[in-house]
Protein backbone atom coordinates (compact mmCIF):
# COMPACT_ATOMS: atom_id res chain seq x y z
CA UNK A 1 0.00 0.00 0.00
CA UNK A 2 1.42 3.37 -0.98
CA UNK A 3 1.40 6.38 1.29
CA UNK A 4 -2.02 7.94 1.51
CA UNK A 5 -1.05 11.55 0.63
CA UNK A 6 -3.44 13.14 -1.85
CA UNK A 7 -5.62 10.03 -1.99
CA UNK A 8 -9.32 10.39 -2.41
CA UNK A 9 -9.83 7.03 -0.82
CA UNK A 10 -7.66 4.57 1.08
CA UNK A 11 -8.75 1.25 2.48
CA UNK A 12 -6.06 -0.65 4.32
CA UNK A 13 -7.20 -4.09 5.47
CA UNK A 14 -10.70 -2.92 6.19
CA UNK A 15 -12.39 -5.94 7.68
CA UNK A 16 -15.99 -6.81 8.39
CA UNK A 17 -16.98 -10.23 9.66
CA UNK A 18 -20.31 -11.94 9.09
CA UNK A 19 -21.18 -15.52 10.00
CA UNK A 20 -20.62 -16.76 6.43
CA UNK A 21 -18.33 -14.08 5.05
CA UNK A 22 -15.33 -11.94 5.88
CA UNK A 23 -14.30 -8.78 4.08
CA UNK A 24 -10.62 -7.85 4.15
CA UNK A 25 -10.20 -5.14 1.59
CA UNK A 26 -7.29 -2.86 0.69
CA UNK A 27 -7.55 -0.41 -2.15
CA UNK A 28 -6.88 3.20 -3.00
CA UNK A 29 -8.20 5.80 -5.37
CA UNK A 30 -6.21 8.75 -6.63
CA UNK A 31 -7.69 12.05 -7.81
CA UNK A 32 -8.40 12.16 -11.52
CA UNK A 33 -8.93 8.42 -11.78
CA UNK A 34 -11.85 6.11 -12.28
CA UNK A 35 -11.26 2.87 -10.42
CA UNK A 36 -13.35 -0.21 -11.07
CA UNK A 37 -14.19 -2.92 -8.57
CA UNK A 38 -15.23 -6.20 -10.08
CA UNK A 39 -16.06 -9.60 -8.69
CA UNK A 40 -18.73 -12.26 -8.76
CA UNK A 41 -21.90 -12.00 -6.68
CA UNK A 42 -21.11 -12.15 -2.98
CA UNK A 43 -17.45 -11.21 -3.53
CA UNK A 44 -17.77 -8.28 -1.14
CA UNK A 45 -18.18 -5.31 -3.48
CA UNK A 46 -21.34 -3.97 -1.85
CA UNK A 47 -19.91 -4.51 1.65
CA UNK A 48 -16.89 -2.46 0.56
CA UNK A 49 -19.11 0.32 -0.80
CA UNK A 50 -21.25 0.34 2.34
CA UNK A 51 -18.14 0.54 4.53
CA UNK A 52 -16.91 3.55 2.57
CA UNK A 53 -20.28 5.27 2.86
CA UNK A 54 -20.50 4.62 6.60
CA UNK A 55 -23.59 2.44 6.22
CA UNK A 56 -21.83 -0.39 8.04
CA UNK A 57 -19.08 -0.13 10.63
CA UNK A 58 -15.87 -1.98 9.80
CA UNK A 59 -14.49 -4.23 12.53
CA UNK A 60 -10.90 -3.13 11.94
CA UNK A 61 -8.52 -1.58 9.42
CA UNK A 62 -7.82 1.89 8.15
CA UNK A 63 -10.44 3.68 6.06
CA UNK A 64 -9.57 7.21 4.94
CA UNK A 65 -11.59 9.46 2.65
CA UNK A 66 -9.95 12.71 1.45
CA UNK A 67 -7.10 11.71 3.80
CA UNK A 68 -9.45 11.84 6.76
CA UNK A 69 -10.19 8.87 9.02
CA UNK A 70 -13.80 7.80 8.42
CA UNK A 71 -14.59 7.93 12.15
CA UNK A 72 -13.91 11.68 12.05
CA UNK A 73 -16.02 12.20 8.95
CA UNK A 74 -18.60 14.95 9.47
CA UNK A 75 -21.83 15.71 7.64
CA UNK A 76 -19.98 18.50 5.77
CA UNK A 77 -17.33 16.00 4.64
CA UNK A 78 -20.05 13.60 3.55
CA UNK A 79 -21.49 16.31 1.31
CA UNK A 80 -18.42 15.82 -0.90
CA UNK A 81 -19.47 12.26 -1.65
CA UNK A 82 -21.99 11.24 -4.26
CA UNK A 83 -23.29 7.72 -4.41
CA UNK A 84 -25.56 5.36 -6.26
CA UNK A 85 -26.40 2.03 -4.67
CA UNK A 86 -28.66 -0.60 -6.23
CA UNK A 87 -32.05 -0.97 -4.51
CA UNK A 88 -31.46 2.08 -2.30
CA UNK A 89 -33.88 4.67 -3.57
CA UNK A 90 -34.90 8.20 -2.65
CA UNK A 91 -38.28 8.42 -0.98
CA UNK A 92 -40.90 6.98 -3.32
CA UNK A 93 -43.34 9.85 -2.88
CA UNK A 94 -40.92 12.58 -3.93
CA UNK A 95 -40.84 13.90 -7.48
CA UNK A 96 -37.75 15.29 -9.27
CA UNK A 97 -39.24 18.76 -8.66
CA UNK A 98 -39.51 18.06 -4.90
CA UNK A 99 -35.88 16.94 -4.91
CA UNK A 100 -34.71 20.51 -5.62
CA UNK A 101 -35.61 22.07 -2.23
CA UNK A 102 -34.79 18.82 -0.46
CA UNK A 103 -31.30 18.58 -1.99
CA UNK A 104 -30.74 22.30 -1.35
CA UNK A 105 -31.45 21.55 2.30
CA UNK A 106 -28.87 18.77 2.34
CA UNK A 107 -26.26 20.33 0.05
CA UNK A 108 -25.56 24.07 0.21
CA UNK A 109 -23.78 23.75 -3.17
CA UNK A 110 -26.63 22.02 -4.97
CA UNK A 111 -26.56 23.02 -8.66
CA UNK A 112 -30.22 23.61 -9.43
CA UNK A 113 -29.63 24.85 -12.98
CA UNK A 114 -27.50 21.86 -13.89
CA UNK A 115 -29.96 19.49 -12.23
CA UNK A 116 -32.83 20.92 -14.26
CA UNK A 117 -30.76 20.79 -17.44
CA UNK A 118 -29.77 17.15 -16.89
CA UNK A 119 -33.31 16.12 -15.96
CA UNK A 120 -34.55 17.77 -19.15
CA UNK A 121 -31.74 16.32 -21.24
CA UNK A 122 -32.46 12.78 -20.04
CA UNK A 123 -36.24 13.11 -20.27
CA UNK A 124 -37.18 12.86 -16.61
CA UNK A 125 -40.72 14.04 -15.82
CA UNK A 126 -40.45 16.64 -13.06
CA UNK A 127 -43.90 16.09 -11.56
CA UNK A 128 -43.96 12.30 -11.50
CA UNK A 129 -43.38 10.46 -8.19
CA UNK A 130 -40.21 8.38 -7.98
CA UNK A 131 -42.30 5.25 -7.33
CA UNK A 132 -43.85 5.61 -10.80
CA UNK A 133 -40.47 5.80 -12.57
CA UNK A 134 -39.14 3.01 -14.77
CA UNK A 135 -35.90 1.29 -13.76
CA UNK A 136 -33.90 3.36 -16.22
CA UNK A 137 -35.45 6.63 -15.06
CA UNK A 138 -34.76 5.75 -11.42
CA UNK A 139 -31.09 5.07 -12.16
CA UNK A 140 -30.75 8.27 -14.17
CA UNK A 141 -32.29 10.39 -11.42
CA UNK A 142 -30.04 8.77 -8.79
CA UNK A 143 -26.96 9.46 -10.94
CA UNK A 144 -28.06 13.05 -11.62
CA UNK A 145 -28.65 13.63 -7.88
CA UNK A 146 -25.16 12.28 -7.16
CA UNK A 147 -23.61 14.52 -9.81
CA UNK A 148 -25.19 17.87 -9.03
CA UNK A 149 -23.87 18.90 -5.64
CA UNK A 150 -20.15 19.41 -6.34
CA UNK A 151 -19.15 15.97 -5.06
CA UNK A 152 -15.46 15.13 -5.35
CA UNK A 153 -15.79 11.40 -5.04
CA UNK A 154 -18.47 9.18 -6.52
CA UNK A 155 -19.15 5.75 -5.05
CA UNK A 156 -21.19 3.88 -7.63
CA UNK A 157 -22.33 0.31 -7.08
CA UNK A 158 -23.81 -1.10 -10.26
CA UNK A 159 -25.03 2.25 -11.61
CA UNK A 160 -25.76 0.79 -15.04
CA UNK A 161 -27.63 -2.26 -13.78
CA UNK A 162 -30.92 -2.86 -15.60
CA UNK A 163 -30.28 -0.23 -18.26
CA UNK A 164 -30.38 -0.74 -22.00
CA UNK A 165 -27.40 0.12 -24.20
CA UNK A 166 -28.54 3.67 -24.94
CA UNK A 167 -29.22 4.52 -21.31
CA UNK A 168 -25.95 2.90 -20.22
CA UNK A 169 -24.06 5.08 -22.64
CA UNK A 170 -25.88 8.18 -21.36
CA UNK A 171 -24.98 7.36 -17.76
CA UNK A 172 -21.35 6.67 -18.68
CA UNK A 173 -21.20 9.98 -20.56
CA UNK A 174 -22.39 11.79 -17.43
CA UNK A 175 -19.59 10.12 -15.48
CA UNK A 176 -17.01 11.14 -18.09
CA UNK A 177 -18.23 14.75 -17.80
CA UNK A 178 -17.82 14.54 -14.03
CA UNK A 179 -14.18 13.57 -14.52
CA UNK A 180 -13.42 16.76 -16.42
CA UNK A 181 -12.42 18.13 -13.01
CA UNK A 182 -9.13 16.36 -12.37
CA UNK A 183 -9.56 16.57 -8.60
CA UNK A 184 -12.54 14.25 -8.81
CA UNK A 185 -12.55 10.47 -8.68
CA UNK A 186 -14.95 7.57 -9.10
CA UNK A 187 -15.05 4.12 -7.55
CA UNK A 188 -17.43 2.02 -9.59
CA UNK A 189 -18.58 -1.56 -9.81
CA UNK A 190 -20.50 -3.13 -12.66
CA UNK A 191 -21.48 -6.56 -13.87
CA UNK A 192 -21.03 -5.27 -17.39
CA UNK A 193 -17.28 -5.46 -17.79
CA UNK A 194 -17.28 -3.71 -21.16
CA UNK A 195 -18.50 -0.58 -19.36
CA UNK A 196 -15.55 -0.73 -17.02
CA UNK A 197 -13.05 -1.57 -19.79
CA UNK A 198 -13.97 1.64 -21.56
CA UNK A 199 -14.31 3.82 -18.48
CA UNK A 200 -11.83 2.81 -15.78
CA UNK A 201 -8.17 3.73 -15.41
CA UNK A 202 -7.51 0.79 -13.13
CA UNK A 203 -9.42 -2.20 -11.88
CA UNK A 204 -9.48 -4.20 -8.65
CA UNK A 205 -10.70 -7.76 -8.79
CA UNK A 206 -12.35 -9.02 -5.64
CA UNK A 207 -13.02 -12.57 -4.58
CA UNK A 208 -14.26 -13.98 -1.26
CA UNK A 209 -13.94 -10.59 0.39
CA UNK A 210 -10.37 -9.96 -0.71
CA UNK A 211 -8.65 -8.10 -3.52
CA UNK A 212 -6.89 -10.68 -5.64
CA UNK A 213 -5.76 -8.46 -8.49
CA UNK A 214 -5.11 -4.78 -9.13
CA UNK A 215 -4.01 -3.58 -12.54
CA UNK A 216 -4.25 -0.65 -14.90
CA UNK A 217 -7.00 -1.30 -17.43
CA UNK A 218 -4.59 -0.78 -20.35
CA UNK A 219 -2.31 -3.51 -19.02
CA UNK A 220 -5.24 -5.82 -18.36
CA UNK A 221 -6.42 -5.45 -21.93
CA UNK A 222 -3.07 -5.42 -23.71
CA UNK A 223 -0.71 -7.45 -21.52
CA UNK A 224 -3.00 -10.20 -20.30
CA UNK A 225 -3.83 -13.10 -22.57
CA UNK A 226 -5.23 -16.58 -22.68
CA UNK A 227 -3.29 -19.61 -23.80
CA UNK A 228 -5.24 -22.61 -25.04
CA UNK A 229 -2.85 -25.50 -24.62
CA UNK A 230 -2.96 -29.21 -25.28
CA UNK A 231 -1.70 -31.59 -22.57
CA UNK A 232 1.66 -31.87 -24.38
CA UNK A 233 2.02 -28.10 -24.87
CA UNK A 234 1.16 -27.51 -21.22
CA UNK A 235 3.85 -29.95 -20.06
CA UNK A 236 6.51 -28.35 -22.25
CA UNK A 237 5.74 -24.64 -21.94
CA UNK A 238 7.58 -22.22 -19.60
CA UNK A 239 4.97 -21.71 -16.90
CA UNK A 240 6.74 -18.98 -14.98
CA UNK A 241 4.39 -16.30 -16.34
CA UNK A 242 1.17 -18.27 -16.03
CA UNK A 243 -1.07 -16.78 -13.32
CA UNK A 244 -3.82 -19.38 -13.26
CA UNK A 245 -5.01 -22.35 -15.27
CA UNK A 246 -8.20 -24.20 -15.80
CA UNK A 247 -8.62 -27.78 -17.03
CA UNK A 248 -10.64 -28.00 -20.24
CA UNK A 249 -11.69 -30.86 -22.52
CA UNK A 250 -8.94 -30.02 -25.02
CA UNK A 251 -6.23 -29.49 -22.39
CA UNK A 252 -5.62 -26.33 -20.39
CA UNK A 253 -6.80 -22.73 -20.44
CA UNK A 254 -4.07 -20.56 -18.97
CA UNK A 255 -4.02 -16.89 -18.00
CA UNK A 256 -0.84 -14.89 -18.42
CA UNK A 257 0.18 -11.32 -17.79
CA UNK A 258 2.98 -11.69 -20.38
CA UNK A 259 1.07 -12.37 -23.55
CA UNK A 260 3.86 -10.98 -25.74
CA UNK A 261 6.44 -13.29 -24.17
CA UNK A 262 4.41 -16.34 -25.19
CA UNK A 263 3.58 -14.93 -28.63
CA UNK A 264 7.29 -14.37 -29.30
CA UNK A 265 8.48 -17.69 -27.93
CA UNK A 266 5.59 -19.98 -28.83
CA UNK A 267 4.26 -18.62 -32.14
CA UNK A 268 2.48 -21.88 -33.00
CA UNK A 269 0.43 -21.93 -29.77
CA UNK A 270 -3.09 -20.55 -29.52
CA UNK A 271 -2.71 -17.27 -27.65
CA UNK A 272 -5.63 -14.84 -27.52
CA UNK A 273 -6.43 -11.45 -26.08
CA UNK A 274 -8.83 -11.70 -23.20
CA UNK A 275 -11.62 -9.64 -21.72
CA UNK A 276 -11.96 -8.61 -18.11
CA UNK A 277 -14.76 -11.18 -17.76
CA UNK A 278 -12.40 -13.96 -18.88
CA UNK A 279 -9.66 -12.80 -16.51
CA UNK A 280 -12.17 -12.71 -13.68
CA UNK A 281 -13.52 -16.15 -14.56
CA UNK A 282 -10.12 -17.87 -14.75
CA UNK A 283 -8.85 -16.22 -11.57
CA UNK A 284 -12.06 -17.13 -9.76
CA UNK A 285 -12.49 -20.67 -11.01
CA UNK A 286 -8.98 -21.65 -12.04
CA UNK A 287 -6.10 -22.79 -9.91
CA UNK A 288 -2.58 -21.43 -9.54
CA UNK A 289 0.14 -23.13 -11.58
CA UNK A 290 2.71 -25.14 -9.60
CA UNK B 1 -31.38 18.71 9.65
CA UNK B 2 -32.76 21.31 7.26
CA UNK B 3 -32.78 18.79 4.40
CA UNK B 4 -34.59 16.20 6.52
CA UNK B 5 -37.26 18.67 7.60
CA UNK B 6 -37.84 19.78 4.00
CA UNK B 7 -37.96 16.16 2.86
CA UNK B 8 -40.57 15.31 5.51
CA UNK B 9 -42.60 18.37 4.60
CA UNK B 10 -42.78 17.31 0.94
CA UNK B 11 -43.41 13.73 1.97
CA UNK B 12 -46.42 14.74 4.05
CA UNK B 13 -47.59 17.16 1.39
CA UNK B 14 -47.58 14.41 -1.24
CA UNK B 15 -49.67 12.03 0.85
CA UNK B 16 -53.31 12.08 -0.13
CA UNK B 17 -54.27 10.58 3.24
CA UNK B 18 -53.32 13.82 4.94
CA UNK B 19 -56.52 15.33 3.52
CA UNK B 20 -58.32 13.32 6.20
CA UNK B 21 -57.30 15.92 8.82
CA UNK B 22 -59.31 18.90 7.49
CA UNK B 23 -62.18 16.60 6.48
CA UNK B 24 -62.45 15.10 9.96
CA UNK B 25 -62.17 18.59 11.43
CA UNK B 26 -65.14 19.84 9.43
CA UNK B 27 -67.12 16.69 10.25
CA UNK B 28 -66.48 16.95 14.00
CA UNK B 29 -67.36 20.65 14.11
CA UNK B 30 -70.57 20.18 12.15
CA UNK B 31 -71.73 17.21 14.23
CA UNK B 32 -70.91 18.98 17.52
CA UNK B 33 -68.56 16.20 18.65
CA UNK B 34 -67.46 16.05 22.31
CA UNK B 35 -64.69 18.64 22.88
CA UNK B 36 -62.34 16.35 24.83
CA UNK B 37 -62.60 13.71 22.10
CA UNK B 38 -61.70 16.27 19.42
CA UNK B 39 -58.57 17.35 21.31
CA UNK B 40 -57.33 13.78 21.91
CA UNK B 41 -58.20 12.67 18.39
CA UNK B 42 -56.29 15.46 16.66
CA UNK B 43 -53.29 15.12 18.99
CA UNK B 44 -53.07 11.46 18.06
CA UNK B 45 -53.64 12.09 14.36
CA UNK B 46 -50.97 14.79 14.18
CA UNK B 47 -48.47 12.81 16.22
CA UNK B 48 -48.87 9.87 13.82
CA UNK B 49 -47.49 12.00 10.97
CA UNK B 50 -43.80 11.80 11.99
CA UNK B 51 -44.19 8.04 12.37
CA UNK B 52 -45.61 7.95 8.89
CA UNK B 53 -42.59 9.81 7.48
CA UNK B 54 -40.33 7.34 9.27
CA UNK B 55 -42.24 4.51 7.67
CA UNK B 56 -41.65 6.02 4.22
CA UNK B 57 -37.97 6.53 5.06
CA UNK B 58 -37.65 2.80 5.61
CA UNK B 59 -39.46 1.62 2.46
CA UNK B 60 -37.36 0.48 -0.55
CA UNK B 61 -34.12 0.61 1.48
CA UNK B 62 -34.81 4.31 1.93
CA UNK B 63 -32.67 4.36 5.08
CA UNK B 64 -29.70 3.15 3.04
CA UNK B 65 -30.20 5.99 0.56
CA UNK B 66 -30.87 8.56 3.28
CA UNK B 67 -27.67 7.78 5.17
CA UNK B 68 -25.54 8.14 2.06
CA UNK B 69 -26.59 11.81 2.19
CA UNK B 70 -24.93 14.21 4.64
CA UNK B 71 -27.06 12.98 7.54
CA UNK B 72 -25.82 11.33 10.71
CA UNK B 73 -27.89 8.90 12.75
CA UNK B 74 -27.94 11.46 15.58
CA UNK B 75 -29.28 14.22 13.31
CA UNK B 76 -31.94 11.87 11.96
CA UNK B 77 -33.21 11.02 15.45
CA UNK B 78 -33.16 14.64 16.59
CA UNK B 79 -35.20 15.64 13.56
CA UNK B 80 -37.80 12.93 14.18
CA UNK B 81 -38.22 13.80 17.88
CA UNK B 82 -38.42 17.48 17.03
CA UNK B 83 -41.07 16.64 14.46
CA UNK B 84 -43.03 14.60 17.04
CA UNK B 85 -42.88 17.52 19.47
CA UNK B 86 -44.14 20.06 16.94
CA UNK B 87 -46.73 17.66 15.54
CA UNK B 88 -48.09 17.13 19.05
CA UNK B 89 -48.17 20.85 19.64
CA UNK B 90 -49.91 21.38 16.31
CA UNK B 91 -52.42 18.60 17.05
CA UNK B 92 -53.27 19.98 20.50
CA UNK B 93 -53.71 23.53 19.19
CA UNK B 94 -55.81 22.36 16.26
CA UNK B 95 -57.85 20.16 18.59
CA UNK B 96 -58.53 23.04 20.96
CA UNK B 97 -59.46 25.39 18.14
CA UNK B 98 -61.85 22.86 16.63
CA UNK B 99 -63.31 22.02 20.05
CA UNK B 100 -64.07 25.72 20.59
CA UNK B 101 -65.58 25.94 17.14
CA UNK B 102 -67.64 22.80 17.76
CA UNK B 103 -69.00 24.33 21.00
CA UNK B 104 -69.82 27.55 19.17
CA UNK B 105 -71.65 25.70 16.38
CA UNK B 106 -73.63 23.46 18.74
CA UNK B 107 -74.31 26.27 21.21
CA UNK B 108 -72.72 24.36 24.15
CA UNK B 109 -70.84 26.29 26.83
CA UNK B 110 -67.27 25.01 26.83
CA UNK B 111 -65.87 23.71 30.15
CA UNK B 112 -62.36 25.14 29.80
CA UNK B 113 -60.91 23.40 32.84
CA UNK B 114 -62.21 19.97 31.82
CA UNK B 115 -60.97 20.57 28.28
CA UNK B 116 -57.54 21.60 29.55
CA UNK B 117 -57.33 18.55 31.82
CA UNK B 118 -58.37 16.27 28.94
CA UNK B 119 -55.78 17.93 26.73
CA UNK B 120 -53.00 17.25 29.24
CA UNK B 121 -54.12 13.66 29.80
CA UNK B 122 -54.41 13.09 26.06
CA UNK B 123 -50.97 14.60 25.53
CA UNK B 124 -49.37 12.16 27.97
CA UNK B 125 -51.27 9.20 26.53
CA UNK B 126 -50.54 10.08 22.89
CA UNK B 127 -46.88 10.85 23.69
CA UNK B 128 -46.53 7.51 25.41
CA UNK B 129 -47.95 5.69 22.39
CA UNK B 130 -45.85 7.55 19.84
CA UNK B 131 -42.68 7.46 21.86
CA UNK B 132 -42.93 3.71 22.43
CA UNK B 133 -43.50 3.22 18.71
CA UNK B 134 -40.41 5.17 17.50
CA UNK B 135 -37.72 2.88 19.02
CA UNK B 136 -39.87 -0.17 18.29
CA UNK B 137 -40.22 0.87 14.64
CA UNK B 138 -36.50 1.53 14.33
CA UNK B 139 -35.67 -1.86 15.78
CA UNK B 140 -38.35 -4.08 14.28
CA UNK B 141 -40.03 -2.15 11.45
CA UNK B 142 -43.52 -0.66 11.24
CA UNK B 143 -45.55 -3.89 11.27
CA UNK B 144 -43.96 -5.40 14.36
CA UNK B 145 -43.90 -2.00 16.09
CA UNK B 146 -47.71 -1.91 16.09
CA UNK B 147 -47.86 -5.33 17.77
CA UNK B 148 -45.22 -4.27 20.29
CA UNK B 149 -47.21 -1.11 21.07
CA UNK B 150 -50.33 -3.19 21.72
CA UNK B 151 -48.37 -5.55 23.95
CA UNK B 152 -46.79 -2.71 25.94
CA UNK B 153 -50.06 -0.77 26.36
CA UNK B 154 -51.76 -4.04 27.35
CA UNK B 155 -48.97 -4.82 29.81
CA UNK B 156 -49.12 -1.34 31.38
CA UNK B 157 -52.90 -1.61 31.75
CA UNK B 158 -52.59 -5.10 33.25
CA UNK B 159 -49.91 -3.96 35.72
CA UNK B 160 -51.98 -0.96 36.83
CA UNK B 161 -55.23 -2.93 37.19
CA UNK B 162 -53.59 -5.94 38.83
CA UNK B 163 -51.48 -3.69 41.05
CA UNK B 164 -54.60 -1.88 42.23
CA UNK B 165 -56.50 -5.14 42.81
CA UNK B 166 -53.63 -6.70 44.74
CA UNK B 167 -53.09 -3.58 46.85
CA UNK B 168 -56.81 -3.41 47.49
CA UNK B 169 -56.86 -7.05 48.59
CA UNK B 170 -53.92 -6.54 50.94
CA UNK B 171 -54.90 -3.18 52.40
CA UNK B 172 -58.69 -3.44 51.96
CA UNK B 173 -60.62 -0.17 52.30
CA UNK B 174 -57.46 1.60 53.47
CA UNK B 175 -56.28 2.03 49.90
CA UNK B 176 -59.42 3.92 48.87
CA UNK B 177 -59.20 6.02 52.01
CA UNK B 178 -55.53 6.73 51.23
CA UNK B 179 -56.34 7.85 47.71
CA UNK B 180 -59.23 10.02 48.93
CA UNK B 181 -56.93 11.53 51.57
CA UNK B 182 -54.25 12.23 48.96
CA UNK B 183 -56.77 13.81 46.59
CA UNK B 184 -58.24 15.94 49.38
CA UNK B 185 -54.81 17.44 49.95
CA UNK B 186 -54.59 18.59 46.33
CA UNK B 187 -55.50 22.22 45.64
CA UNK B 188 -59.13 22.72 44.69
CA UNK B 189 -58.99 26.07 42.92
CA UNK B 190 -58.72 25.81 39.15
CA UNK B 191 -55.57 27.89 38.76
CA UNK B 192 -53.42 25.99 41.28
CA UNK B 193 -54.77 22.63 40.14
CA UNK B 194 -54.14 23.59 36.52
CA UNK B 195 -50.57 24.65 37.25
CA UNK B 196 -49.91 21.49 39.22
CA UNK B 197 -51.34 19.32 36.44
CA UNK B 198 -49.27 21.21 33.87
CA UNK B 199 -46.10 20.70 35.92
CA UNK B 200 -46.75 16.99 36.36
CA UNK B 201 -47.52 16.64 32.64
CA UNK B 202 -44.30 18.42 31.64
CA UNK B 203 -42.27 16.18 33.96
CA UNK B 204 -43.97 13.06 32.59
CA UNK B 205 -43.42 14.20 29.00
CA UNK B 206 -39.73 14.92 29.66
CA UNK B 207 -39.37 11.48 31.20
CA UNK B 208 -41.16 9.72 28.32
CA UNK B 209 -39.26 11.71 25.66
CA UNK B 210 -35.94 11.07 27.46
CA UNK B 211 -36.42 7.31 27.79
CA UNK B 212 -37.67 6.97 24.23
CA UNK B 213 -34.79 9.05 22.79
CA UNK B 214 -32.23 7.09 24.82
CA UNK B 215 -33.62 3.75 23.55
CA UNK B 216 -33.76 5.02 19.94
CA UNK B 217 -30.16 6.30 20.16
CA UNK B 218 -28.93 2.92 21.36
CA UNK B 219 -30.83 1.15 18.57
CA UNK B 220 -29.53 3.55 15.88
CA UNK B 221 -25.97 3.33 17.19
CA UNK B 222 -25.86 -0.35 16.30
CA UNK B 223 -28.02 -0.18 13.21
CA UNK B 224 -26.37 -0.98 9.88
CA UNK B 225 -27.86 -0.46 6.46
Amino acid sequence: MKGCEHMLLTLNHVTKKYPQFKLDCSLELQPGRITGLIGSNGAGKSTTFKSILGLITPDSGELRIFDKEWKNFTEQDKALLGSVLPDADPCRLLTPADCIPVMKGFYPDFEEERYLTLCGQYGLPMKKAFSDFSTGMKVKLKVILALTHHARLLILDEPTSGLDVVMRREVLDMLRDFMENEENGILISSHISSDLENLCDDIYLMQNGQIILHEDTDILLSGYGILKLSEKQFREIDRSHILAMQKESYGYLCLTKQKDFYMDNYPDHVIEKCSIDEIMMILAKGEPVK
Amino acid sequence: MKGLLIKDWYLLKNQKQIMIIPLMGVLFVLTGMESSFIVTFFSLLAAMLPLNTMNYDMIDNGFTYLFTLPVSKKTYLREKYLLVFFALLFGICLGFALAMLSCAVSGKKPDYFALYATGLGGLVGVSLMILITIPAQLKFGAEKARIILLIIVGAITAVVVCGYKITERIFGAKIQEGIAKFLSKLPTDNLTAGLLATGVTILLLLLIFGISYFCSSKIMEHKEF
